[in-house]
């Protein structure tokens, strides 16, 4: 746990909601990727990242949501992401990131687009 | 934020000066550090934020893989401010080769740069090398 992130995690079906609260950086960043990756090991093939908590995120959470994606995509899941902050969004935006994710602003749209 | 809305003006000589050890837990400095900066220098508030995920990525960029210190150095002027960016190694950062995600996080690094910076790149002045971005205040089109 770092003082500086929260991260929670709900079920909407079979589909793991995981909400992310503070500023995903190169600190934090790492322990993002930890919990998304044991969902993925856990046989979750589809995740939600709920960012709308997110204030501040830099290229190293970008790093962790792609690599993540596709992992998803491998086992013919998905990644969706739910964002509203503009400055959030974006640095998606920016990246070229908004043709790659699925970006939605609620958590019930995007387990929707992501539910089997 | 005070009620004083005047901008204040820096001569280059005047460059605010931050060093730090690399280490994940205090990027948070760089990023405050600019933020106060930037809003200092009459930055509107989507430019300051803009301003700081800059810095960060400045940081990223420079201390990819190593060790040691960094140095960042603010050249606030009338029109811009200038950030330089340089590093003291101390070592190679362990063995392990780098994650395919953190090519990624630096080509992303590149393009955050290149889009929210007026221009960016590499110097030197011969004792050490540095890279940099510039980024003024007339990108600010967010207060009402």
């Amino acid at each position: 746990m770092n003082d500086r992130l929260a991260i929670s995690e709900r079920r909407e079906g079979v589909v793991p909601i995981v909400a992310v609260e503070g500023e995903i950086d190169i600190a934090v960043a790492p322990e993002l990727r930890r919990h998304l990756e044991d969902l993925l090991d856990e046989g979750n093939s589809s995740i939600v990242v709920d960012l709308t908590g997110v204030s501040f995120l830099d290229s190293t959470a970008l790093g962790v949501l792609i690599s993540i994606l596709k992992r998803c995509q491998a086992s013919e899941g998905d990644l969706c992401l739910v964002a509203k902050d503009p400055q959030v969004l974006r640095v998606f935006e920016i990246t070229g990131l908004t043709d790659v994710f699925s970006i939605v602003g609620s958590a019930a749209k995007a387990v929707e687009l992501v539910s089997p | 934020v005070t009620e004083n809305t005047e901008c204040r003006r820096w001569s280059k000589e005047e460059a605010i000066r931050l060093s730090f050890p690399v280490q994940s837990d205090l990027m948070v400095l760089a990023r405050i550090t600019g933020a106060t900066i930037a809003a200092a220098a009459g930055f509107g508030v989507d430019t300051v934020e803009d301003f700081r995920l800059a810095v960060e990525e400045l940081c990223l960029l420079v201390q990819r893989h190593q060790e040691g210190t960094l140095h960042l150095a603010f050249l606030p002027s009338d029109e811009e401010i200038e950030v330089r960016c340089s590093l003291s190694p101390t070592e190679a950062l362990g063995t392990e080769s780098p994650e395919a995600s953190d090519d990624m996080a630096y080509q992303f690094s590149q393009q955050i740069l290149d889009s929210i910076s007026d221009t960016w790149g590499e110097g030197g002045d011969g004792s050490e090398s540095y890279m940099w971005f510039r980024m003024g205040a007339a990108q600010t089109v967010d207060e009402a």
